[in-house]
């Protein structure tokens, strides 16, 4: 079920009255129902790859309770692999299969070795990468001693498969999002509207801003050897803007629906586009798949403690591993190396202690070299999105040889007006809203302003509600 | 949880209010093109037309007002008002907008080709054709018709669950509303509809001959792949079978019922009516009009479409694929269907 989609529109109004009202009588009916609903919600792309889900869980919620119960290092860590091969497994064999076979076939053959491949049709799991990641996070909490085991399993089935977050984050750990279902939530009115604002923000950046931007993108990239280098870089702006529309226009529709049912998730994306520096960006993008990599692969591969020289390996490698965990392809591998590689001259240069605020907080506008910084970062992230949107290696190389030539400074082909006047708003109302959770956190407005504009953005969305696009994280 | 709920629906009612007044901006018949340029022809016209030719590609593309005209007499002035693809209930909700509109004024008679209840296509959910015209009357009227004459739980359930989604996604404007503000400022128009001689008439023959475009080459090829004399033959059996076995006739009293109201409107407005079953219904439209059409009036009723009565237009001669007549066969369908109007006239 999609976000954008009718069937959501009745679906989470039918869940958020039952919740409350039918529900709310029992912490276990509650959570019972959550995880039904879950379930269902799952179900409606494709109900057989609900076992996943379920064997997931249930693996993580044994293997949690086995560690909780041993002490014993040798049988903590077999217990901990059992985990890691189950999960990653279950990732390694539905969206890596095809890419590592392929990939052999390819060397060999590099080599002169001829290999026939064995070719499997395998459908990708919608949300595996994400809910992998979370049940993950939880085993490898309890194996550090960072958190407890739980012993109620519905609550436990309950945060794997929360359907606000279930396919496409944000992914939540344990600590935070497991004893939410652990205790009885209230109905708080503040925070459901603010949910109900959120969800409406979400769908407006998808469904106004990122579908528009993406029928562009399509068509620039599908002719991307016959434009304008102008015309290409327009393309890879207007994908920047759409991946980051469809992306946390999907987290805050995840965020506000949770906050309907009274639970909290992360945030997922914090103005990325105002970021000072690549490693202030990701301290922005997708924040739960970036500190997930950073806690569990960054940090134990040594992160900084082991001189400059191990501290860009490590950079390049997790870097590397987060691309490969967006797609199965040496594009989005090539994307995270150019992230990583991004960070090297910080990282040998000392990087400052970073200034968790976003740009120019204090002021109404950024200095003039805070300016030159947020656009250099832009710059650098926009040619990097060129090999993530791409076909495959030779497309991106391609399309970003088409973008360095005279070309660049051609008129543009194309009509340009409508996606270019959406992403200036979107950047005017962002940057002014700057400081808030989200942009329509306006309670000083009066009313009959605040609902205006909730209406002016309702009837957005509906007129911009056309042919169905999915967003482009379920292929993740 | 009070104050937000009673929020949320005052959100809501807002919401679809304002949504209701961006469909009072355009008119009734905005969502089909071709009703849409005929309309606006006959807005525009200064000819005063008192008889008009209502239905599908059936009425379009075979009643000629010209042949009708002469037949009659000239005690008619016609213009074909028949649209392709423009099926029941959509042609109802058309039909009586129509009488509220001051276009009727100057009419006298209607001819109006009597279809079954459509069912929505998958193809064509969430398109502009399946949902504009799906208020809550017609959808009131599908759901009923369609509890009486689909048979099949699951079918019937498929149709009912359809004509409900189109009735919300019109409430909500779902899939219209950036083409209803689209038409509000740049009204779609294919003169194509009103044909040569501007009244509405069209061969598919002449079409494929005269005009130009994509449409040219999409009707030559279907009439390729359906002008077959089997499928035709197998058509006429089929309709001679029906029409002699009530026993696989399958009755609703709601499309009656709305038939009569259109009737009860129409002598409202002045307008004698007249309903016409055309040639080459498929067995099971058959199936579902002819029980109608037995307990209608006589004197409102035209059968065409008995192949008994009228082997010739099941022949190949007047064939220009298996559901339309080609230009010899519109030629001699409308001067029946004059022949037979003045005959209902001097009953």
């Amino acid at each position: 079920m999609l976000f954008n989609s009718v069937p959501f529109a009745i679906f989470l109004p039918v869940v958020f009255l039952l919740y409350w009202f039918v529900f709310q009588r029992s912490l276990r009916l509650q959570n019972l129902f959550v995880l039904a609903a879950s379930y269902f919600f799952y179900a409606w792309w494709d109900w057989r790859f609900l076992s996943l889900i379920v064997l997931s869980s249930a693996t993580d919620y044994g293997v949690g309770l086995a560690l909780a119960a041993s002490e014993d290092a040798r049988r903590r860590r077999l217990l901990l692999g059992l985990s890691l091969t189950v999960n990653l497994g279950c990732l390694a064999f539905f969206k890596y299969f095809g890419f590592f076979v392929s990939s052999l076939v390819d060397a060999a053959g590099a080599l002169g070795i001829l290999l026939e491949p064995t070719t499997l049709q395998i459908v990708l799991p919608v949300g595996i990468s994400f809910y992998t990641f979370q049940t993950l996070s939880y085993t490898l909490d309890i194996h550090r001693g960072r958190i407890e085991a739980t012993r109620d399993a519905l609550s436990f089935f309950a945060f794997v498969s929360f359907f606000p977050q279930l396919v496409a984050g944000p992914i939540e750990r344990a600590a935070s999002l497991l004893p939410q279902f652990e205790k009885s939530r209230r109905f708080d009115f503040l925070e459901a509207r603010d949910g109900a604002r959120q969800i409406l923000w979400g769908l407006f950046k998808k469904v106004v801003i990122a579908d528009t931007c993406g029928r562009q993108v399509n068509l620039i990239f599908a002719v991307s050897g016959e434009v304008s280098g102008s015309t290409l870089l327009l393309g890879a702006l207007y994908f920047a803007f759409q991946i980051y529309c469809d992306f946390s226009g999907y987290s805050d529709v995840a965020i506000g629906s949770a906050k309907l049912l009274g639970i909290r998730l992360r945030d997922n994306f914090d103005l990325p586009y105002f970021s000072r520096d690549v490693a202030e960006f990701w301290r922005r993008w997708h924040i739960s798949l970036s500190s997930w990599f950073r806690d569990y692969v960054y940090i134990p591969l040594g992160g900084n403690r082991s001189g400059k020289a191990r501290q860009v390996a490590n950079v390049l490698l997790t870097f590397g591993l987060s691309g490969l965990w967006h797609g199965a392809s040496w594009n989005f591998v090539v994307w995270g190396l150019l992230h990583g590689s991004y960070q090297i001259p910080s990282i040998l240069r000392g990087r400052p202690r970073p200034d968790r605020r976003v740009a120019a907080w204090a002021t109404a506008l950024p200095r003039p070299g805070e300016l030159a910084r947020i656009l250099a970062t832009f710059a650098l992230t926009l040619f990097a999105w060129i090999f993530f949107r791409a076909e495959d290696l030779g497309h991106a190389l391609q399309y970003t040889a088409g973008l360095f030539t005279a070309s660049l400074f051609d008129a543009p082909q194309f009509d340009h007006g409508v996606p270019l006047a959406l992403i200036a708003g979107l950047l005017s109302v962002e940057w002014a809203q700057r400081r808030k959770t989200h942009p329509l956190q306006f309670d000083g407005l009066p009313v009959f302003l605040r609902w205006s504009v909730y209406l002016a953005l309702s009837l957005a969305v509906i007129a911009f509600f056309g042919e169905r696009h999915d967003f482009i994280y379920f292929q993740f | 949880m009070t104050s937000f709920l009673l929020r949320c629906a005052i959100f809501a009612a807002l919401l679809v209010s304002v949504l209701q007044l961006v469909e009072l901006a355009v008119p009734f018949y905005w969502g089909n093109s071709g009703f849409a340029t005929k309309m606006a022809y006959l807005k525009e016209s200064e000819l005063r037309y008192d008889t008009l030719l209502v239905g599908s590609s059936r009425i379009f593309r075979q009643a000629d007002p010209s042949i009708f005209d002469a037949a009659t007499g000239r005690l008619t002035n016609t213009f074909n008002l028949g649209v392709s693809a423009t099926y029941n209930p959509e042609i109802y909700y058309l039909y009586e907008h129509l009488l509220d509109d001051d276009i009727s004024s100057d009419v006298k008679f209607v001819l109006m080709e009597l279809q079954s209840l459509n069912r929505i296509a998958s193809r064509n959910v969430a398109t502009r054709a399946a949902i504009y015209s799906v208020d809550r009357k017609t959808c009131r009227f599908a759901v009923s018709t369609l509890s009486e004459v689909e048979v099949r739980p699951a079918k019937r359930a498929e149709a009912v669950g359809r004509y409900r989604a189109s009735y919300l996604q019109r409430v909500f404007k779902i899939h219209i509303l950036r083409e209803i503000l689209a038409f509000r400022f740049s009204p779609a128009r294919s003169d194509i509809v009103l044909g040569p001689n501007r009244d509405g008439f069209y061969a598919l023959e002449l079409q494929v001959e005269e005009a130009p475009g994509r449409s040219q080459a999409k009707i030559a090829l279907r009439a390729a792949l359906l002008r077959s004399p089997e499928l035709i033959e197998q058509r006429r059996k089929r309709a001679a079978r029906i029409h002699r076995d009530p026993e696989s006739w399958t009755f609703s009293e709601t499309h009656l019922r709305r038939l009569e109201h259109i009737i009860e409107r129409s002598r409202a407005r002045g307008i004698e009516i007249r309903f016409v079953l055309p040639p080459r219904l498929p067995f099971a439209e058959l199936a579902e009009l002819l029980p109608i059409y037995e307990r209608l009036d006589e004197d409102l009723t035209i059968d065409l479409a008995d192949p008994r009565a009228h082997p010739e237009f099941y022949e190949m001669d007047y064939s220009f694929d298996v559901g339309h007549l080609n230009t010899r066969g519109a030629e001699h369908f409308t001067r029946l269907l004059a022949e037979r109007f003045l005959a209902s006239r001097d009953d």
